[in-house]
This record gives C-alpha cells, structure tokens and sequence, in this order.
C-alpha cells in the first residue's frame, strides 16, 4: 500500500472574501504512517484543516504536499484519501453493502475485487452480518463500523476523521477509540484525527498539534505536550482541571509571587511580569509551614471525585486547585501548598514558556 | 486549425477571463453547473420567459394577423382599457353586469379568496380531531384534483333549471319562486359560478390549515386548557398565531387562482362568458382576442399583462418568503 | 422473563373492572357535542361531493331520467349508453381523445421532472453568477398566469411547424411547468446534507455521478410528488390545448367536453359520461398516490 506524508506549508484559509480567516498560516508535517491528531476547542479551524487536506477546501494561500506532489489543485479523489464524517454520511438510500461498495464501484473496480474487498474490510470490522441493512436500521456504533468500512475498502494512502466518535455514547466510545488505534497500526495508513477531546487526543495520537484561532500553537507527542506546553494557552488546554497560572515578577534569578512568597529559578537575570504554572497534580496541601516551596491560603471547597479529591484554594481572592488521592482538610483551614521548583512552569508576558 | 494553438487560445480565454473576474475560477465546477442548467433552462427560456418578455413588448405594437405591423406605443393600452368587453364603465358605476372583464375578475377576487380560506380554516378546524379526517379532506378535496373544465360542467349541472338539484332543493324547502337558471341571470349568474369555485378552493386552503394544525405541538393545547383557555381563546392565543403564517400563502394561492381561471367560465359560458360577457374573465378575453376572429394580438397581450401586473406582487412576495 | 419479573413491577395492563354492557358502550360512544361534530363533519363532507355523486348518477342513467331530477331514485334505470357514446363522440371519440391526453402528458412529466431536477439541483448548491436574478425569474413565471405566454408560444411553433403536434404542446407544457419543479425540488434539495455529497466526492464520485447515485435516489420522494402533481396539470390542462391543438384527431380529452353539450338541449348524460372518463385518471391518481400529492402541494407552496 502507498504510504504517504503530508505536508502544509503556510497554508492560509479565508471565507467569505477574507471576512473571515479560518486558518492562518499552519504549517504542519504529518509523517509516513503517523497518527495525527488535531485538537483545539470549536471554531479553532482543525476541521478546515482537515478539509484542505481531503480536497474538500482549496487553500487561499501556501502549499500542500503529499509526500512531493503538490496536491493543492487535485480533486479530494485524486488525491486517494479517505475520510470518516462525525455524522457519518451514511448514503440514506444504499444497503451497508452499496454503501461501502460505492467508492469501489465509481472507480470501476471489477465486481469480483468488489467482493473480495468488500469480505475483508467487513471482516476487519465485524460487520459482516449487516450488509444487507439500511444505515436507518442501523445503532451509532454499527453505523461508525460501516464508515469506517467505507473508509478502507478502497485502500487509500491517507485516513481523515472528524470528530468520528463524538456522536457515540461513552462506553462504545472507549472502545471504539481502541479499536480505531488498533486499525491503524494495523493497516499502516497515515491518519489526522480530528477532535476537540484532550483525552481521547491523548491516548490515540502519536503526536498531538494543538489549533487556537486558526493557527497551530504546539505540535508535540502526548508525553511532551503534557509535560512541556509551550504556551499558557496550551498548558491551561490540556490537563484535566487546567494548570494554575499564578501572576508575579521576575527579579534577579527569583519569582515574586503577587500572592505573596517567591520561588527562586535557575533562569538569567533578566526581570519582567511572568506568570507561573504549576498543574494541580503538583501541588501538595499541608496544614503545616513547609520547609520548600508554597503558597498560602484558604480551603474554598473540596471536591471529592472518588478517584481523587480537588481542593480549591482561595489565594489572594483567586482559587487554586490542587489535585489530591485524599484530603482531611475542610473549608475554612488555613492551608499552605507545597509544590517542587522542578514542576514549575515559567512563561513570559507573551505567554510564552521561558524554561 | 492546428491543435496547439486552439489549446493555447483555450488557455489564453481562461487566464483573461479569470483576471477580468478578479480571482481563480474552477472550471470544471462550472462546466458542471452549465451542464446541469442549460437543457432546463433553454426550454423555459424558449417556452415561457421568451414569450412572456414578447407580450410586454409585443403589447406597444400594431399586429397584421399574428405578426408584428409596426410600433404604436400606447395606443393597445388606451384601447384595451376604454374596450367596454374590459372594462365598461358605465357598467361599472352602476354596478350591473356585464362591467368587464378586469372588474368582474377582481370582484370574483374579493369574494371568493376570504370565502374559500375561512371556509378551509373552518373545515381543517372542525375535521383536526375526528377519526376518519383523512377520508373526510379526500371528499372535501377531490374537487381540486378535477379537471377545471369538468367543475364548469358540474355547476351547469347543478344549476340547471329543471335537472340541477340546486333548483331541486330550493323545490323542497319550498322556494319554488327563486327557481331559476341561475347561469343564465346575468346579475346574479357570476355569484353563482364565484360559489362553486369556493366550492373547489376550499379543499386546497383546508388542506394547508390541515398540516399546519397537525404540526402544532399538542402539548401546548393541553398546557393552555390546564390554565384555563376555553376553545375560543386556545383557538385565538394559539391556534390562529401558529396558523397565521400559512394564511398569507392560502390566500396568495387564492388569488393566483382565481387570477388562471378560465376553463371553468369557458365550460360554462362558453368563449363569451355568459350572456353578453357577464361573467367574463380576464384569460377568456385573451383567449378571444389572440385566437378567435377578429384576431387582436396586441390586445390580447395587453389583457395577458394586465393580468401579470396584478400577480407581480404576489411573486415578490413569494420571492420574500424564499 | 417471566420469573426475572419482580413482584412490584407495574401490570401489563390496566386492571379490569367489571362494567356491565351499557356502561362500555357507553364508554365507547362519542360525548353528544362530539357526537354532533362528527354529524356535521360528515354531513359537510357529503355535501362536498353530492355535485359529483349527480355526475356519477347521470353518466349511468338515460336523459329521460336525469331531466327529471338524478336524485330520483324510484325506477330507475342503470345504463353504459353514455359511456359508450362518449366513447364514440362524433367530432373527436373519447377512446381517441383520452389515448391523446396522456401521449401529452406521460412525456411532459417525465422531462419535466428530470430536467427540472438538473436545473435545481445547482441552484441549491452553488453559487453563479445571475442566480437570484434567474431565481426571481421563475417565481414570476410560477405566479403568472398562461394566456401571457400564449402568443408567443403559438407564433414560435408555428414557425417552427410544430403547431397542432403533440411535441408542440408537450414542449410548452415542459417550458411551463419547469419553473414550479425547479422552485419545489430546489427546496428539497436543500435539505439534502453536505456531507453526503463530501464523501461521495472523496469516495471519487464525479460531480455527474453524484447528481445520479445520491441526488436523484435521495430525491425520489420529492420526485414522485412532482409526477402526481405535474401529472394532474398536465392532464386537466384546458387552455394550452385549446389553443395549440386544432385537428380534431389530436383534441384532448378535457378540450372536447364543452363541445358535448350540444346545441339546444343538454345532453347530461353524454357530458357526464364524459366528465367521469376525463376525471377518472387524475382522481384515481391523487387516491392512490395521496400521501405524495398532499405533501407535495403543501411543501411546493408553503416552504
């Protein structure tokens, strides 16, 4: 099977007589066999993206290639990607079985390859026994496995999903997302997955690029993107609840927290605003004063989860959360949060990671 | 002509058309949209808009015969309207038939589209919630699916002095006086044909009042008789606001129709409309002018417009609607 | 599933307490203010078709009889008489004149729907220059009445030699109609969702395949709508063969029963017989094909 890369290179989008910028110079390299996701919140501009890859868009500036072959003109069908639709686009009128020999039959694929293909790519999926129905009388996840069906039949070089599992209940979601993973590696196919869901980015994406207003903020593996946003926006993106950003000053290789202590770094000496970051999960609460780092403040609430328990801590009128397996505090204590210089996030005034 | 240089200019025509335009163009899209649009378009540019645009202009021409004579600017208007058989005025203002067809067409306008809508709202009302509705509107609306010459026919019928059961029943109740040939009355006679084109509409506007009530929320009628509204206040705080849209269009409708009617007056009248034109159209004067001898081809144009004139603001409605 | 159920599960049905008979019919039966309703809905509805039923009566019964009055019922006499001489009609038969309304009619549904379907199909989806102009173009045609196009219909196919021919009356019965289809069918198509049309491009549809294999079939309701309702215009037109079909081998079926009246008396029998004939085939249609005729008119001029 081709494989293939792709490439943009300050690929720009503009609706409506450039009124409106969907995408703004994204560059972007997707590699051979790769699994992709675009994350980012709604109207960020990952589905345009996606669509200028498909074919469905023609960029309004900059470049796409597919492996060396500028594809910016070509049709979605020449350009031999596949794409699996949040809805699922099902053709209402076809049995799951036109349904999925329809990309085959309008390439004149001869009916007996049709079968062939038809057999494998059912089998693969474990629809075999549907092929006589219409999507009508199909459950949501019968009718994710027919597209996704439709998808590989016809063997194409790049997979595009949108939001493919966004109409799924939570428990087929789970296993689909395995499912989809598993699929992937085992065609071997390059894939850009489309989704606004941190976790499911996470667990499926070899690597991750993060789209905010058009543009893409940080292209890293899941691993990286968690442990090294390079953005506050990033860094308050992802994570599960999102990084504190506490304000304060730089001054002679120290933070000064606007809430008051400081938190000496191993930066130069350059002084400005900063803010700094540290994740929920770093943060240790402790009734007593603390012998390293911590801030000061006053328990608001707590949130047992089971799993785990937020703390939410007044600082300077501004709630901090902090992640703990289990808590004994109450609300009202006075409480000090511990956290190490190593979890420390450092961004400049730009937002922009400093260490 | 070589090969190369017909490509070249096909190039050429391309590029200059897309830098007159300002911005690339894709031209298989729009062979598409040529493709798609052209056979359908061609005809009803040949079949309908073509000949609409000859009437207009035909219309400030003389005419010898079928063809065009030479241009005369107004003066089809001027005798169009001062033709007694369109307007008579001195019929007019004494309000006795035959006044002409415009008048008589716009009368039979004003009775017939309230008539015919409240008729249909009444209907679609009092059938909402019985079983058996669907048989009930299939009875009330089989009118409308009859040819309209065959309905023409059917009111001679009904109203014929000895086998019309109109005249029957009027027998019965003991109103042997008022038997009568009511088609033949020439001022009674265009009532009588206004009712039984009410008789056909009806159907039409009971049908759309039918699926605009069965597509109000019932909830809403239960929650309305839980806070106390009697039928005539559900039927005004919510019924009828829901209802009112689709009003505009029954009565659009209406008017449209009334606007074609020909065939009825035709199968009952004959080409003159009644005696004398008293229940004469505007259509059937086209009809006479442009295919009967004499032949007026400008006239018969003129008649054709007046009639576009009066549904031109129905048709910016339509469009306003879209 | 029997013994899974628990012994505080809801019954099946509601318990039944014994009523004596009187007490269930009196159930069943209707209020008196409903029971009044259904009176008077039915005695309207009746009352609606009672000039048809005359028609229906007339046709199978002698002139003799109807004169006196079709709703005299005692000794009457049932005939074929006048469906057989309707069928005969001296100036043009009814067997002749019906086979020639639908000779007009099935061509000028079928070409009207398919081009139709073409034309609207951009017009819901793209974008060209001229649309809202072409847009407003045929809502005035929709709204205007046919005489206006008369005229010049009659000089174009006189020129062309296509006067008093079926072609000639089929082709402005297609010019006529297509502006109502592609109005109706625009509509509809909006409905139709992007994505479908996404990925049947991605799956490598051409834009022709597409308007074939997922336009059309998704279409098809839509479509049958059209026909029964194009269909029923079509055949009861009066004024287009009126003016465009002068032999009397090519009358139509509608365009010969005001000739059936004759001269001095009417012989309703005659007429009746062949009302009923001409009205048959459009009737019959809207009965069968109802669902589709309802829905069409309502969304054709209420979208």
């Amino acid at each position: 099977m081709a494989m293939t890369g792709i490439s943009l290179q300050n690929v720009s989008k503009h609706f409506d007589a450039g009124e409106t910028v969907a995408n703004h110079q994204v560059n972007l390299e997707v590699e051979d066999g790769e699994f992709l996701v675009l994350l980012g919140p709604s109207g960020s501009g990952k589905t345009t993206t996606l669509r200028l890859i498909a074919g469905l868009e023609t960029p309004t500036e900059g470049d796409i290639y597919f492996g060396d072959r500028r594809v910016n003109d070509d049709s979605p069908s020449d350009r031999n990607v596949a794409m699996v639709f949040q809805n699922y686009a099902l053709y209402p009128h076809m049995s799951v079985k036109g349904n999925i020999a329809y990309p085959l039959k309008v390439r004149d694929v001869t009916p007996e390859e049709r079968e062939d293909r038809i057999r494998e790519a059912t089998e693969l999926l474990h629809i075999d026994d549907l092929l006589e129905k219409k999507p009508a009388e199909l459950s949501g996840g019968q009718r994710q496995r027919v597209s996704l069906a439709r998808a590989i039949v016809r063997k194409p070089s790049v997979f595009l999903l949108d939001e493919p599992l966004s109409n799924l209940d939570a428990k087929l979601r789970l296993e689909m997302r395995s499912e989809l993973k598993r699929l992937q590696s085992e065609l071997g196919i390059t894939a850009v997955y489309v989704t606004h869901n941190q976790e499911e980015a996470m667990s499926m994406g070899d690597r991750i690029a993060v789209m905010n207003e058009g543009t893409i903020r940080q292209v890293a593996e899941p691993e990286e993107l968690y442990r090294r946003p390079k953005t506050t926006w990033v860094a308050r993106f992802i994570g599960s609840p999102p990084m504190n950003l506490l304000q304060g000053t730089r001054r002679n290789g120290a933070v000064e927290l606007a809430s008051g202590g400081s938190v000496s770094t191993d930066a130069d000496g350059a002084s400005g605003d900063v803010s700094l970051g540290v994740r929920p999960e770093d943060f240790t609460v402790s009734t007593e004063p603390p012998s390293g780092y911590s801030i000061q403040g006053t328990v608001d609430t707590v949130e047992p989860l089971g799993e785990y328990t937020i703390v939410n801590v007044s600082v300077e009128g501004r709630i901090v959360k902090a992640k703990e397996p289990t808590t004994t505090v109450e609300r009202g204590d006075d409480v000090y949060l511990l956290f190490d210089d190593s979890d420390v996030y450092l961004y400049d005034d730009r937002g922009e990671l400093l260490s | 002509m070589p090969m190369e240089s017909q490509e070249s200019t096909g190039v050429d025509l391309t590029e200059r058309i897309e830098g007159l335009l300002g911005y690339e163009v894709d031209w298989d899209k729009t062979k598409a949209i040529l493709v798609f649009l052209l056979p359908g378009l061609t005809l009803f540019g040949l079949f309908s808009f073509g000949p609409m645009l000859y009437s207009v202009v035909g219309s400030f021409f003389a005419f010898d015969g079928f063809d065009v004579a030479g241009f005369v600017g107004l003066q089809n208007w001027e005798e169009t309207l001062t033709d007694p058989l369109i307007i008579n005025w001195d019929n007019l203002l004494a309000f006795e038939f035959p006044m002409g067809a415009l008048p008589q067409n716009i009368l039979w306008m004003i009775l017939h589209v309230p008539a015919s809508t409240l008729l249909g709202l009444g209907l679609a009302l009092l059938f909402a919630d019985l079983k058996g509705k669907r048989i009930l509107r299939t009875l009330v609306f089989l009118g409308f699916t009859t040819p309209t010459v065959v309905i023409g026919l059917v009111l001679l019928f009904v109203y014929d002095p000895q086998a019309g059961i109109f005249n029957g029943f009027l027998r019965v109740i003991g109103m042997e006086g008022m038997v009568r040939d009511w088609l033949s009355r020439p001022q009674i006679a265009i009532y009588a044909l206004v009712a039984g084109g009410v008789w056909v509409q009806t159907g039409f506007s009971m049908l759309l009042y039918s699926s605009a009530l069965a597509s109000i929320d019932p909830a809403l009628l239960e929650s309305a008789r839980i806070d106390g509204a009697g039928p005539f206040k559900r039927f005004k705080d919510i019924i009828w606001p829901l209802v009112k849209p689709v009003t505009a269009v029954v009565v659009i409708m209406g008017m449209i129709w009334v606007l074609r009617i020909f065939a009825i007056v035709y199968a009952a009248g004959g080409p003159s409309g009644g005696p004398n034109h008293v229940y004469s159209v505007l259509g059937l004067e086209v009809f006479n002018s442009a295919f009967q001898v004499p032949v007026e081809y400008g006239k018969a144009m003129v008649v054709a417009l007046i009639e576009l004139i009066i549904a031109l603001p129905l048709a910016a409605y339509i469009a306003r609607m879209e | 599933m029997e013994e899974e159920r628990t012994l505080d599960a809801p019954p099946e049905t509601a318990p039944q307490t014994d009523l004596d008979l009187w007490t269930k019919i009196r159930y069943a039966l209707p209020t008196l203010p409903r029971a009044a309703r259904y009176a008077i809905a039915i005695g309207l509805a009746v009352l609606w078709v009672v000039p048809f039923i005359g028609l229906l009566m007339a046709s199978f019964r002698p002139l003799s009889e109807i004169i006196h009055g079709w709703w005299h019922l005692e000794g009457m006499t049932l005939t074929l008489e006048n469906y057989w001489a309707a069928l005969d009609f001296s100036t043009a038969p009814m067997s002749r004149t019906l086979i020639n309304t639908a000779i007009v009619t099935v061509p000028s549904v079928m070409v009207v729907m398919l081009l139709g379907a073409m034309v609207a199909y951009p017009f819901a989806r793209f974008d060209f220059p001229l649309k809202k102009t072409l847009f407003f173009i045929l809502i005035i045609v929709m709204a205007a009445p046919p005489e206006l196009v008369a005229m010049g219909n009659y000089n174009t196919l006189r020129e062309t030699g296509l006067f008093d021919t079926y072609l000639g009356l089929i082709l402005v019965h297609v010019g006529w109609g297509i502006g109502w289809v592609v109005l109706f069918l625009r509509n509809f198509l909006l409905g139709l969702p992007d994505e479908l049309e996404e990925a049947a491009r991605i799956d490598g549809a051409s834009r022709y395949q597409i308007f074939r294999t997922i336009v059309l079939p998704f279409s098809a309701p839509a479509l049958v709508s059209v026909a029964v309702i194009q269909f029923t215009w079509v055949w009861n037109a009066f004024f287009f063969p009126m003016v465009f079909m002068r032999s009397s081998e090519l009358y139509l079926a509608p365009q010969v029963l005001p000739m059936m009246k004759g001269r001095l008396q009417i012989d309703w029998g005659l007429v009746a017989a062949g009302s009923i004939l001409t009205m048959a085939v459009p009737v019959l249609l809207f009965i069968v094909l109802q669902r589709y005729y309802t829905r069409g008119m309502v969304a054709a001029v209420a979208d």
